[in-house]
């Protein structure tokens, strides 16, 4: 009688819970909260919109061959070649899906793993099912030893380069650019970099785009970066100093230039280049190297 | 919905005062362990009609803490009706936005006796709830109605 009278009252309590919440009250005082963080979450977003609208004068250079917005781009040379280059390795869960050369240098061959890759006649590069492109590294016959040291220098000097141009926003969203449209430009940030929602780079296909982040760079799980008004890939240069992580089935857009570690979780997707000063971490991802 | 809202206060609050009078179960002293979606609080008798919680509740990236302060009507049997005032100090983290806040509700409901020692509660009131990002220094400063299920231990009592 006694367990029949609490099971009686907890059920009344529960619907009358349920029909109060239905009726638009929240549950609990963190379910008010809750809801005004969602409204807070647009107000901010809003904001940072009205703030990247702003007129602004982009930094040296009016484009690519100055026919667009937005710094000059940053040069690859000959890291250019490579849609992944890295100095300490290569690793993938397959399978992944990778259009173009890869390359590691100075670390030897026992630096890429996971790709089963099968050596060419010639001892200068080898090839595997997960590549269209060919794979590189330090200790393959000449002249590929050479060409990797040179590809590296490059890679060093393009993230160099694009860690000291001017920028022509900093801070922007406090290091959170999630639902942002964001115009050619330089951007600069001191703190580290996170793409929690949808983020959209708006500009035509001689625009450019320079991110500089003096920390990590994350966007995250399931979330994208959008190009719209004929935007390119190859424009869109991602400086990090810290870590880079795209989340589970991410996609993003750009040449990402890390000082540290790049990691790609399952299923995430890149349009741009892997130029890593350390290692290249893949888990099932597909990466295309940018038309020229 | 603001229509349906009001009515729903309403008729919680008439269910107080049409329920048959006959005992109730705290007196100054008792101290209480209460679990309260999504937290739990401590209960302190000031007096046999006034009590003072202290309470923290976790959700979704939201932390709060805070105080509630009761104020129990004539006993209805084994239900004890009540009206207070809340005041929370909350910090929350969102897709875009992360800060701190305040939140402050007055509130009316019914707490029933299962045994001497336990009961559940259940009550509703609006709630002022006044955030602000720290980053873009963005604010929310609006009226919600907040509907609270809890389940209470008191200690000492057979």
């Amino acid at each position: 009688m006694k367990f029949e009278k609490v099971f009686l009252v907890f059920t009344i309590c529960i619907f009358t819970c349920s029909v109060l919440t239905a009726a638009g009250l929240r549950f609990g005082m963190t379910g008010a909260i809750k809801q005004k963080v969602v409204e807070l979450d647009k107000k901010v977003v809003d904001k940072n919109k009205e703030k990247i609208v702003a007129p602004t004068t982009p930094g040296d250079g009016t484009g690519r061959d100055g026919l667009g917005a937005g710094p000059v781009p940053v040069v690859l040379g000959t890291a250019g070649n490579y849609v992944i280059l890295s100095k300490s390795g290569i690793s993938t869960i397959p399978t992944s899906a990778i259009t173009g050369n890869i390359g590691v240098s100075p670390i030897a061959a026992i630096g890429i793993t996971g790709f089963s890759e099968a050596m060419d006649v010639s001892n200068q590069f080898s090839i595997a099912t997960q590549v269209t492109g060919r794979i590189y590294a330090a200790d393959y016959a000449v002249p590929t030893p050479a060409n990797l040291t040179t590809a590296v220098s490059n890679m060093e000097t393009a993230y160099t380069n694009a860690a000291g141009r001017a920028a022509d926003f900093t801070e922007i969203g406090a290091g959170n650019i999630g639902g942002m449209t964001l115009p050619a430009g330089t951007y600069k940030w001191g703190t580290s970099l996170l793409i929690p929602t949808d983020v959209t780079l708006s500009g035509g296909p001689n625009d450019v785009w320079i991110f500089q982040i003096s920390g990590d760079l994350t966007i995250a799980a399931a979330k994208n970066v959008i190009l719209s008004g004929g935007a390119l890939p190859k424009n869109i240069f991602w400086q990090a100093f810290g870590a880079v992580s795209l989340d589970t089935t991410a996609h993003f857009e750009g040449v990402i230039l890390s000082q540290t570690a790049i990691t790609l979780n399952t299923g995430a997707t890149i349009n741009g280049r892997l130029l890593s000063q350390t290692a290249v971490t893949l888990d099932s991802n597909t990466v295309v190297q940018p038309a020229p | 919905m603001k229509t349906q809202k009001l009515v729903c206060l309403f008729l919680g609050c008439s269910l107080l005062f049409l329920a048959p009078v006959v005992y109730g179960e705290v007196v100054k002293g008792d101290i209480g362990l209460g679990l309260n979606y999504p937290g739990v609080g401590v209960r302190y008798f000031l007096s046999d009609k006034i009590s003072l919680e202290l309470k923290s509740q976790s959700e979704n990236n939201i932390i709060l803490g805070g105080f509630r302060g009761y104020w129990y009507f004539r006993p209805i049997k084994t239900i004890l009706p009540f009206a207070g005032v809340e005041v929370d100090y909350a910090s929350f983290k969102g897709n875009n936005s992360e800060g701190t806040g305040i939140t402050g509700e007055v509130f009316a409901g019914i707490e029933h006796f299962f045994v001497k020692s336990f009961s559940v509660q259940l009550d509703f009131g609006p709630a002022i709830v006044s955030l602000t990002d720290k980053g873009s220094s963005e604010s929310v400063n609006d009226l919600e109605y907040v509907v609270n299920f809890g389940i209470n231990y008191y200690f000492g009592k057979k």
